[in-house]
């Protein structure tokens, strides 16, 4: 059978890793035969070849194939480390280091050292208080896009749909895994000596309609090269004067928005999709907004397209994600609600939904949502987590240590390591095990040494036990990595004042 | 991901147990071989393996055990061909043959296209009955084959034509009665499509490689086979995204609606063009299959089009337009899925794994549960792991309780122990380079020092690290072991040879080695040895006056008798190095009470001389140059405090005399030790401020530089440089220059900054013998910081500010309050002039101090 239909197959069947090896054997050939994708006129000459259909193709490799291997390799590449960024809250480095802040703002559990010197919290009234400043591990408040445990790939390890069968290294923010991912499959590639991203010249390759759009993906997906794809867009550009399709309009505002230019960004999104109604199109579009901070303006783009077609989940999940970040629950839940009558089995919008029962104060309807999310198959550290503490608000006490056995033995990120054990300090504080709490919040910074949080609370913890030395050492520890967070101000200012120091 | 799965109807494994298939590898279809037909299943592999299957319950429906549904006679018909199957599909491509409604079947293989016919040879009896394959017609061809497609091109009634795609996207069209041709299509075509033939408008539907979807007509195709002229398509679209697979399915009387699965979008395009709705999956698709249920489209208006598309972890996702009506999972990792009608089963979910397990299922209710894993947590031994607790409480304190320092190093020591670590006092000439260029050419010398140590325990890294005086340097100072096993003895030889021109502050040579155990333990132990003073001192005939005079009076008991001697020791004893060398022994007739001479190697005039004073047990050391002093002093107080302490030790002497008064060093010239640091510390000062001029020098020359590098870029090409350049070259020549300078004046701080530490080093060591109160005293040694560091921030001066005006606040009792407010106020600029003030303060507080406490001593 011919290698390249097997390529080709393989391909279709979705076995990448082997397909990149029947290309990289095709590439091998091409190599020692020496056609090059860059002679001259080789079109002309393959035409007449096929035309006069006299002449048999002795070569293995003929120019068109070498190309045609070129794209499948560099698609099934692509493909391996596919995660799509828009559904990933990742917006290029600086909106990371903003969402950073944002998670750090928020309230933390038990982070008040009023709640933490009172005794243990026996009546209904104080575990409310609690509950208000409660809401972490499953969601960072205050504006930033709920940690619903178990969601886009930006911010945990499972996506719903893709998640589950894939390796489990898929967490962390999208980009890095791509790097990391790819970086790792390029060990012991052979034919990667033929091609080095990083040395590549677009401009070159602008000229050869063929292989530009998979090389523009591998340059964007794999190698998370923005820039480089970039100058491939505005090469193509060049080429063709002009008259791009919708397509390379799309990209370039898709390397804009990451290279944070909205604003340029917006102006070719616009011209894509008056040609085209595509639907990466207009999320872009709206995460363009989003940036320009005119969430308003990102709705109505939403809007537009939906009423087109008004049952696409994608958008309308898209929807949800601006009216939270809006701050207005009450339509985002609206929304999901909606999405799950469309789609039962959306996660995202059941997480949403779950996380929005979990702060109005109705933990076992949380739970119902969390379970039925467990029995969709998805179980991950974060949900076992979240069940966890819907158990523990709801009362069912005896449920929450297992849960959280569950959820440590299947944390795998020191990452998630650090949220578990942060939350599960919260359970012994709550139930009054401050020996436990202690120890807890311990391995939290053994896997997360820059916990502010829990080095605050360790803080607090020392004060309860009387060694303010230690106490003092921690709280001005969790002073150095976060000094803008309110409750560490509150503490500091309390400890100076109280204990002197 | 689903609440649902599918359940299992009939299932069953192809011959072929490789992964052979992928998505063309299998057709449903009917043959009209029997009455009151239904799907036949026809599977093709990758190695030539064909099969096919009717699929039936034969009655068993209510059979409990759905996977017993397979009888062997399902399977009609087993055939391994000679080439790979790439392709199939069914239709009636003759029309010589007798039975008009019987199909055929034809097989792709990648150099040749064969149609077969099904035909049915009864049997005597029932079971009898076997089916088999005649090969009918074969068409080969040459270049290799990617797919093929085959329907009534040009509307033809009750015949089917077959279109093969070849991998370089060329099109050959096999009609019946032998009519056969080639056509290109426009474009590269690097990458082969599927082609679709759409029966309503009787054209053409494939990708070209820039992710487009074409529209051709067959009518350009045909012709374009007698012209051989390129076709150009009817219309396409940018779909922007590489097919996995497109199906067609009529909807209306006028519309069909084709349906591509892209990597990431279920497109529906009509036929004409018009896209119809793009759905963006949040899975990752395979496969999809699509078709129309209820009746015929132009009858019913209730007819549903249906898509169900298969995802990479196996849902099974089925949707009607573009809502999602169901969705279940599928335990296998399919390839392909299709639809059939079978007996007892309409609408049964056909779908093949790449290994060739064929399934047929269809949509339960029946929720499919998901099973929590079991969490096997053994049940705990409360007294084991108390004890375990216990351990590991006991590890984390020991790794981290760092209240017990003493206990801490001993445990240490008992680690990793420094079994000898000692330097040889005979000499060698030396064989290293010195990096100092002034030392080129010169006799020196070299010795070679010792090291064995034993780890007693595993270790993770340890590092073998030597501190040497300035001046000196070692010739591996630092080196880096990982993973020692325990019990592990291992020596090594170094050699410490003079780099630089400096003085010697201190002859301690100090090895540190730091390790981390296992458990992630940081521990250091430290040894230290002493190099011979006959590496930097000769022996020269004595001055009879100098500057500097100090006296040492040293408190001795003699062996016999419990008396003090009245005279000091001899120096061959405190010196017994230079009183080694025969020629010396020679000379000295007088031996002990000779006065002993030592200058510098590095400068011959600075000479230290020792007298011993006859009568009384006094030493006088003498010198112009206070910085030579600084070894000598310690060597003569080292005698004192170990080696008497030594002989008292092995004698049964019992009264061993408090170590305050063993030594006594006193100031008996004009010019004290004191004033000479306050000079020092002056020139210390001076060229600080001389290189900070410096640096500001040059650093506003190298602004100028940019500005004329900038000025010389904004420069027009038509415009003259001259000028510019001439200015560049002369601020790089000044540049230059004043850079020279400053490496001089470095050089020269190095030096002047060594002076200054030896002789703060020397000041330490007399104040130590001054009858100090303790706390004082540790003030004084750990204020007066050595060795003497300058940074960019802060010199020297600066750094030890602070310590110096709490020091001044202690030792006069009277400047207490201007003291403490000295700490609130604003950090000011450094004021020199108060610094030096109050250093010469400090200095005449403990003289005054010391000469009031004289009197009470006598």
């Amino acid at each position: 059978m011919d290698k390249y239909y097997e390529a080709i197959s393989l391909f279709r069947r979705r076995n990448y890793e082997k397909c990149v090896e029947v290309c990289n054997t095709l590439l091998q050939i091409g190599q020692e035969n020496n056609t090059q994708i860059f002679t001259e006129d080789n079109e002309h000459n393959d035409n007449n070849k096929f035309q006069k259909k006299t002449v048999k193709v002795n070569v293995p490799c003929p120019v068109w194939m070498i190309e045609g291997v070129w794209q499948l390799k560099m698609r099934a590449l692509t493909q391996r480390v596919y995660i799509d960024e828009l559904d990933t809250n990742e917006n290029g480095e600086e909106n990371e280091e903003i969402e950073f802040e944002r998670i750090a703002t928020a309230a933390r559990p038990g982070t008040s050292i009023k709640t933490a010197f009172q005794p243990r919290p026996s009546t209904g009234l104080l575990a409310n208080g609690r509950l208000k400043t409660g809401r972490r591990g499953t969601v960072t408040a205050g504006g930033g896009r709920p940690m619903t445990g178990m969601l886009r790939p930006g911010t945990s390890s499972s996506r719903p749909g893709t998640g589950l069968g894939r390796p489990p290294s898929r967490c962390g923010t999208a980009r890095r895994v791509r790097m990391t991912s790819a970086a790792a499959f390029g060990i012991g590639d052979k034919t990667s000596s033929f091609f080095q991203a990083a040395r590549l010249n677009p401009t070159i390759y602008a000229e050869r309609p063929t292989v530009t759009k998979a090389l523009f993906l591998f340059l964007y997906y794999h190698e998370g090269d923005v820039e480089k794809a970039y100058t491939l867009c505005d090469a193509v550009e060049k080429v063709n004067k002009g008259k791009t399709d919708w397509w390379w309009e799309q990209q370039l505002g898709r390397c804009l928005l990451a290279l944070n230019k909205p604003r340029k960004a917006e102006e070719y999104l616009l011209k894509a999709k008056d040609s085209f109604q595509h639907p990466d199109t207009v999320i872009l579009l709206s995460k363009v907004y989003l940036k320009l901070e005119e969430p308003l303006e990102g709705l109505k783009a939403l809007d537009e397209a939906l009423n087109k077609n008004p049952n696409d989940v994608c958008l309308l999940i898209h929807k949800g994600r601006i009216y939270e970040q809006m701050e207005n629950v009450l339509e985002s839940v609206a929304i999901y609600r909606t999405i799950t009558t469309l789609d039962p089995i959306n996660a995202e919008a059941l997480a949403c939904i779950a996380v929005n029962h979990f702060y109005s104060h109705q933990p076992e309807l949380a739970l119902l949502y969390y379970r039925r999310i467990l029995s969709l198959g998805a179980h991950s550290a974060e949900v076992y987590c979240n069940i966890g503490l819907c158990c523990l608000y709801g009362g069912q006490i005896d449920l929450v240590l297992p849960c959280f056995q569950r959820a440590i033995q299947m944390a795998e990120t020191s990452e998630q390591k650090a949220d578990i054990w942060y939350n599960f300090s919260f359970v012994a504080l709550t139930t009054g095990d401050y020996t436990l709490a202690k120890r807890c919040l311990r391995l939290c910074l053994s896997s997360d040494p820059t916990n502010a949080a829990a080095l605050n609370n360790l803080a607090i913890l020392c004060v309860q036990f009387g060694d303010m030395v230690k106490a003092k050492a921690y709280i001005n520890q969790a002073k150095t990595i976060s000094p803008d967070l309110p409750e560490i101000k509150c503490n500091v200012k309390l400890m100076e004042k109280s204990y002197k120091i | 991901m689903s609440l649902f799965k599918i359940c299992d109807w009939w299932s069953t494994q192809c011959t072929d147990v490789d992964e052979n298939f992928d998505s063309f590898s299998i057709i449903i279809s009917r043959f009209g071989l029997k009455d009151n037909e239904k799907d036949y299943v026809v599977v093709g592999s990758h190695s030539g393996n064909l099969s096919i299957f009717y699929p039936n319950s034969n009655g068993n429906a209510k059979n409990t055990r759905p996977n017993t549904n397979f009888k062997p006679v399902d399977l009609l018909l087993e055939s391994k061909l000679d080439f790979p199957i790439l392709m199939l599909s069914t239709g009636k491509f003759s029309n010589n043959l007798r039975n008009g409604t019987k199909n055929q079947l034809v097989v792709l293989h990648p150099h040749s296209l064969v149609i077969h016919n099904i035909t049915n040879v009864k049997g005597l009896a029932e079971h009898g009955s076997q089916y088999t394959l005649e090969t009918f017609t074969e068409h080969k061809f040459d270049l290799s084959a990617f797919s093929l497609c085959s329907g009534s091109f040009g509307q033809v009634k009750d015949r089917d034509f077959i279109c093969v795609v070849h991998l370089n996207g060329s099109m050959t069209f096999y009609e019946q009665d032998g009519i056969s041709y080639q056509c290109n299509l426009e474009g590269p075509r690097s990458i082969p499509s599927t082609v679709l033939y759409n029966s309503r408008t009787d054209t053409f539907l494939t990708m070209n490689s820039f992710w487009n979807m074409e529209c051709y007509s067959y009518q350009d195709l045909s012709h374009s086979g007698i012209t051989s002229n390129k076709v150009h398509p009817i219309w396409s679209i940018i779909l922007g995204e590489y097919i996995l697979d497109m199906n067609i399915v009529q909807t209306e009387e006028n519309v069909s609606s084709v349906i591509v699965l892209g990597e990431r979008n279920l497109i529906n395009v009509s036929d004409s063009g018009v896209i119809n709705f793009i759905l963006k999956l949040d899975y990752v698709p395979k496969c999809f299959t699509s078709f129309l249920v209820g009746y015929y489209w132009d009858k019913e208006s209730s007819a549903r089009h249906i898509t169900t598309v298969l995802s990479e972890n196996s849902s099974i996702l089925i949707y009607e337009g573009a809502k999602l009506l169901w969705a279940a999972q599928h335990e296998n990792h399919q390839v392909s899925i299709m639809r059939g009608n079978f007996e007892d089963l309409n609408g049964g979910i056909v779908t093949l794994s790449a290994n060739g397990l064929l399934q047929i299922g269809y949509l339960g209710s029946e929720p499919f549960i998901f099973q929590v894993p079991q969490l096997n947590v053994q049940e705990l031994n409360f007294e084991l792991s108390h004890q375990e607790l216990v351990q590991l409480e006991n590890e984390i304190k020991d790794s981290i309780d760092s209240d017990d320092v003493k206990l801490i190093n001993i445990q240490a020591e008992n680690e990793l122990e420094i079994i000898e670590f000692s330097i040889s006092p005979n000499l060698q000439a030396s064989t290293f380079e010195p990096t100092d260029e002034e030392l080129h050419g010169k006799q020196l010398m070299m010795c070679s020092g010792y090291l064995k140590y034993c780890n007693k325990i595993n270790v993770d890294e340890m590092q073998i690290l030597f501190n040497v005086p300035s001046g000196v340097s070692c010739s591996n100072s630092c080196q880096t072991f990982t993973n020692l096993i325990e019990n592990r003895t291992d020596s090594m030889e170094i050699w410490f040879y003079i780099n630089e021109k400096l003085n010697l502050p201190s002859t301690k040579v100090e090895v540190i080695v730091s390790y981390i155990s296992k458990h992630g333990i940081p521990r250091i132990v430290k040894k230290e040895a002493h190099l011979p003073l006959t590496m930097f001192y000769k022996t020269v005939p004595g001055e009879k006056e100098a500057s500097i005079k100090l006296t040492a009076k040293i408190n001795r008991k003699s062996n016999i008798g419990n008396k003090l001697q009245n005279q000091p020791p001899p120096l061959s004893d405190i010196f017994p190095e230079f009183y080694r060398k025969e020629s010396m022994v020679d000379k000295n007739v007088f031996g002990d009470m000779q006065v002993l001479g030592l200058s510098s190697i590095l400068w011959s005039n600075k000479i230290v001389t020792v007298v011993p004073a006859k009568n009384s047990n006094r030493l006088r050391i003498q010198s112009n140059d206070m910085e030579v002093m600084a070894p000598i002093i310690a060597k003569i107080y080292d005698y004192v405090y170990t080696d008497v302490t030594i002989k008292t030790d092995h004698s049964d002497h019992v009264h061993i005399e408090s170590n305050d008064n063993k030594l006594k060093l006193s100031t008996s010239s004009a010019l004290s030790p004191f004033t000479e640091v306050l000079v020092k510390i002056d020139n210390h000062n001076t060229i600080q401020d001389t290189i900070m001029n410096q640096t500001s020098k040059m650093d506003s020359l190298w602004l100028q530089f940019k500005l004329f590098q900038r000025a010389l870029q904004h420069k027009k090409d038509h415009e003259l440089v001259d000028g510019v350049l001439m200015l560049i070259e002369k601020n790089y020549d000044d540049l230059v220059i004043e850079g020279d300078k400053l490496v001089e004046q470095r050089n020269t701080e190095k030096l002047i900054r060594n002076e200054l530490n030896c002789c703060i080093v020397l000041v330490k060591r007399i104040l130590k013998t001054f009858e100090l109160d303790v706390k004082v005293l540790n003030l004084f040694q750990s204020a007066f910081v050595t060795p003497v560091e300058d940074w960019a921030e802060c010199s020297w001066e600066e750094s030890i500010s602070p310590g110096i005006n709490d020091l001044q606040s202690i030792t006069s009792a009277k400047s207490i309050i201007s003291a403490t407010k000295l700490t609130i106020s604003e950090p000011t600029k450094f004021d020199y002039d108060k610094f030096k003030n109050n250093v010469s303060l400090v200095f005449s507080q403990v003289c005054e101090q010391e000469l009031g406490n004289k009197p009470n001593n006598n």
